[in-house]
Formats: C-alpha cells, structure tokens, sequence
C-alpha cells in the first residue's frame, strides 16, 4: 500500500531526536519516516548533485536511497546513526549511477589537472567566496571531487572512501590531496 | 594569464607535484595531516605544527576552506529547502507499509472458510498512537516478544518511551501500561502478560536512561 | 460454474462500504503494487487494478482484501464483518466455491 504524504502541520515528531524517529521509521512509521526524509533529504540532494555532476538525477538517485531506506530499516541498529546512514546509502546510490553511465571509467585518463579559472583576477570583485568554490569544485577532475565530497560532506574516513570507490588508500590519499591543494591554491588566487 | 599571486611566488606547500615539496614546506608535516589536525580542533597541541610559520598559514588557508565549504553547502541546503514539496511526495507514494507489516496475528471467526488477521505491523501502529494521545510521552520502539500467530499463546511487549523532563515516570508508565492494554485487548486478541516500559528523560538523551520496568 | 467477473469488480466498492473500513490496501504483491501506483501517480489517474485479490484455484477461488480500519470497533469486528461481506456477495454472484477469504488488518486508525 502506498504511503500518503500528509497535510504538513508542525507534528512534536519534528522536533524528535534521530534515534526515535529511525525506531519509528524501522516499526512501520510513515509520519517518523517522512520527517527524516524532510531533515536529511535536501543534504542528500546537495550530496547526489556534488557526487554526480550535476543535478539530472538527482531527484531518482535520492528516491531510490529513500526507498532502499525504508526497505532496510530494519538492518539500522543504532537508530542515532540513521544520518549517516543514509549518507551511506545516497553515496552508493550515486556511485551506481555514475558506473552505469560511464562504464570503463579509468582514474588515469580522469585524474587530469583541474583547468586553470579563466581570469580568475575579473571576478573576484563580484564573486564571493562560496561562488567561487562552487566553480572550482565542479572544474576539479571527478575523481578528486569524488574523494573530496565523500570526505567533507558525507564524513567518510580514507578507508572508507577506498572501500567505496574500489581504489587503494594510497590512491585516495593522493586523490584528496590533490583535491585539497587545488582548492587551497585557487582560494590563494582570490585573496 | 594574470593572477592576484603569481605562480612563482605562490605557497610552495599548495604545490601539486609530489609531497616532497609539501613537507618542506610545511616544517614536515603534510596537508593531510594538518587537515585531520584542525578536524582534532588542533588537539594534542603539536608544537611542530603551532610553531611553524608556514604550517599556520596552510592551516588558516584550510579554515579558510572550511568556511567557505560550510557556506557553500548552507547556501545548497538553503536552495534546496525552497523547493517545493513534490520529491517529498513522490518519496512517501512509493513506499509500502508491507516493508514493516512483519507478523500475521489471527483474529477468531467462525466460519471455516475465514482467515482474520492484524498485522504486527498495524498493532506496533496502535502501541505508538496510544502514547502519543498521551501529553509529553514520545513511544519509540515497540517490540512484540512472543510466538503471536498461535492464538492464545502468552506474549510480552517491550517499549521504549521519551518522556519529558519533570514528569512522574512511575505515574506516566503506569497511565501508559494501562492505555496499551485497553487498546490491545480492544484490537487484538494477545494474551499480553506483560508490558516492559523503558523510559528515557528527554533531557537525558542519549547517555542515561532510566530503566522503569514492572510487570503486571 | 463460470467466473463473473463483474461481481469481482464490485467486491473493492463492497469492502469499502462495509461500516469501520476506513483504508482498502493493495492485496497483491508489493512490485506489482508499487509499479501500478506508479504509473497511476504518472499519469495523475485512480489506481487501475482491482485492490482486493482473487486467486482462482481448480476448486475455488481464494480472496484477499487487505484493510485499514477506524477506532470505533475492534479489528475482529470489523475484519469478520468484511468477511461475511464478501461471502455473501460471491454466494449471491453463484461464483465459483469459496476456498478462503483473507481479511488482513494493516492499520487501526486511532485518532481522526
């Protein structure tokens, strides 16, 4: 039976803690279940988008990851822990995605280095700084931004990182620093 | 092309190639290491790092990453949070109760060609709905100890109650326990002997829970 | 004994109507049920199939009506009711034998 979106009233499950609604959630509670879609949602579409791209398939892979979500609930035993994992479940998501559109993907030919800002030095001026990472993060090879958003947004450790996307550690470790210092040296440029 | 800092005298450190260059740098150090530093809130205090000139201008560069990573992803939240409700929907339309239906409990009927049952799932429903009725108690977990699809065997229930600070505990489990019987015997044939109530101070949470625990 | 399947057809509208029903699920499998609510949600239509499940068996028919019901009367009343509803209406139909008739429960509406 399909799930209802209700009329959205302030309901005190809002203001619940993780850990109650994700019990909720596991014993069958839609209202529960709809307010974690409602307060980790937007982070997993901010994620999906880093991760992929672009925003095309955003809304599909954050579905999907909701859906797999209610469907495993059960598995979830610290129920504290659910932003994490659906953090877990949306990086999966994205990265099945990006496998199936790029198959033979090669970290070789991808890990180019990022394309120098043009004129860096014009919009400064107008630009602020939030603007300007966004440029430089989407202008990083996918696979440094990869590493770098599973790192910083998604909180993953190196290990988990490498588990995930089938490198070596050292291969990560490469890849985010490289991520790193390009960053660090464009922000340089905009001082 | 121009740039505010020309290359040749830009931070050697925030060098692509290598981490030979990184290291000398950065007083040996890398920018791995300084990032997981300032992920430690600088803590165990390294001297190595504190004190060298270039590590602190690495380290305000990454805080200075940082901050602009945070209002960047403030400003996507914040974009996103302005969308409207629809993904929200198609979400929750795409869902099934049948994912957390769990057990089948008999209902008795006369005729033979009859089967009657309420799922485990729509009596965890009725345990939760019975508490929020109630002021200032939250039900979490419910959980139904017992073999339930074989009518008339004894069963015991388990839940995890928030409630909020100040209450009487004793006196809200004991309101509580008694609503959830009424409610169960009114929707279900269990032969429930036993309703453990674990409740936690909202105020509490998470460390200490005070454990409240009494049979009928 | 030929099936009619039109008395089939009225069994959604008869379980609605029976007094304390207050939600009639799908009874079929969840694939089938999410991929019919789907497209239905696509194409911004009432959901298509039939949601109370007949099973046709060599002999007889086996049905399945999955039900939320309200606060007011117990789920034993409401489910039995369903039942000899649906008895009465394949009887009065001169269907096929009754094998089983399923009523399962889903969800007890407590508050309005």
């Amino acid at each position: 039976m399909p799930g209802r979106v209700r009329e959205q009233v302030a309901s005190p499950l809002d203001a619940a803690a993780d850990q109650m609604l994700a019990d909720r959630a596991r014993d069958g509670d839609l209202r529960a279940f709809e307010v974690l879609v409602r307060r980790y949602g937007p982070l997993m579409r901010v994620y999906a988008t880093r991760v992929l791209g672009s925003n095309d398939e955003t809304d599909d892979v954050v579905q999907e990851s909701f859906i797999t979500a209610w469907q495993h609930l059960g598995t979830l035993e610290d129920g504290s822990a659910v932003k994490s994992w659906l953090m877990r479940i949306v990086s999966r998501k994205s990265i099945d995605r990006l496998r199936t559109r790029r198959p033979h993907v090669n970290i070789d030919e991808t890990d180019a280095p990022a394309p120098e800002s043009s004129a860096p030095h014009a919009r400064v001026e107008v630009e602020s700084q939030t603007e300007a990472l966004a440029r430089v993060l989407a202008a990083l090879p996918e696979d440094q931004r990869r590493c770098w958003t599973l790192r910083e947004l998604a909180e993953y450790s190196y290990g988990d990182i490498a588990a995930e996307l089938n490198l070596p550690l050292s291969t990560v470790r490469g890849l985010l620093a490289r991520a790193r210092k390009t960053l660090l040296r464009q922000m340089e440029d905009w001082r | 092309m121009t740039e505010l800092t020309p290359a040749n005298r830009r931070f050697l450190a925030f060098d692509l190639d290598g981490t030979e260059r990184e290291q000398a740098g950065l007083n040996g150090h890398t920018i791995e290491q300084l990032s997981d530093y300032l992920d430690h809130g600088r803590l165990p205090a390294d001297p190595g790092i504190d004190d060298s000139p270039d590590c602190e201008i690495a380290l305000r560069g990454l805080e200075r990453l940082r901050r602009a990573q945070r209002s960047l992803l403030e400003r996507d939240l914040e974009r996103e949070s302005r969308r409207d409700d629809s993904w929200v929907s198609s979400i929750l339309n795409n869902i099934t109760l049948e994912a957390h239906a769990g057990r089948e409990i008999p209902l008795t009927h006369p005729s033979p060609t009859a089967r009657l049952v309420v799922t485990e799932g729509a009596v965890r429903g009725i345990l939760r709905e019975t508490g929020d009725r109630m002021q200032n108690v939250f039900v979490g977990r419910c959980v139904l100890v017992g073999d339930v699809s074989v009518p008339g065997t004894p069963i015991s229930i388990r839940v995890d109650v928030t409630v909020f600070p100040g209450e009487n505990i004793p006196l809200l489990a004991d309101q509580l326990r008694h609503a959830m019987y009424a409610a169960l015997s009114k929707y279900t044939e269990l032969v429930v002997v036993a309703i453990d109530i674990t409740v936690s101070d909202l105020q509490s949470l998470p460390e200490a829970s005070a454990h409240e625990q009494e049979n009928q | 004994m030929t099936t009619d399947p039109a008395s089939f057809d009225q069994l959604d509208i008869l379980v609605r109507r029976v007094p304390g029903v207050a939600a009639l699920y799908p009874a079929g499998s969840i694939v089938a049920t999410v991929l019919t609510a789907t497209l239905d949600a696509v194409a911004h239509r009432a959901p298509a199939a039939p949601l109370v499940l007949i099973d046709q068996h060599a002999d007889g028919v086996r049905v399945t009506a999955k039900i939320g019901i309200g606060a007011a009367e117990s789920s034993r009343d409401v489910s039995g009711r369903v039942h000899d509803a649906i008895a009465a209406h394949l009887e009065r139909g001169g269907n096929p034998p009754v094998v089983q008739i399923v009523v399962i429960v889903a969800s007890v509406r407590l508050s309005v």
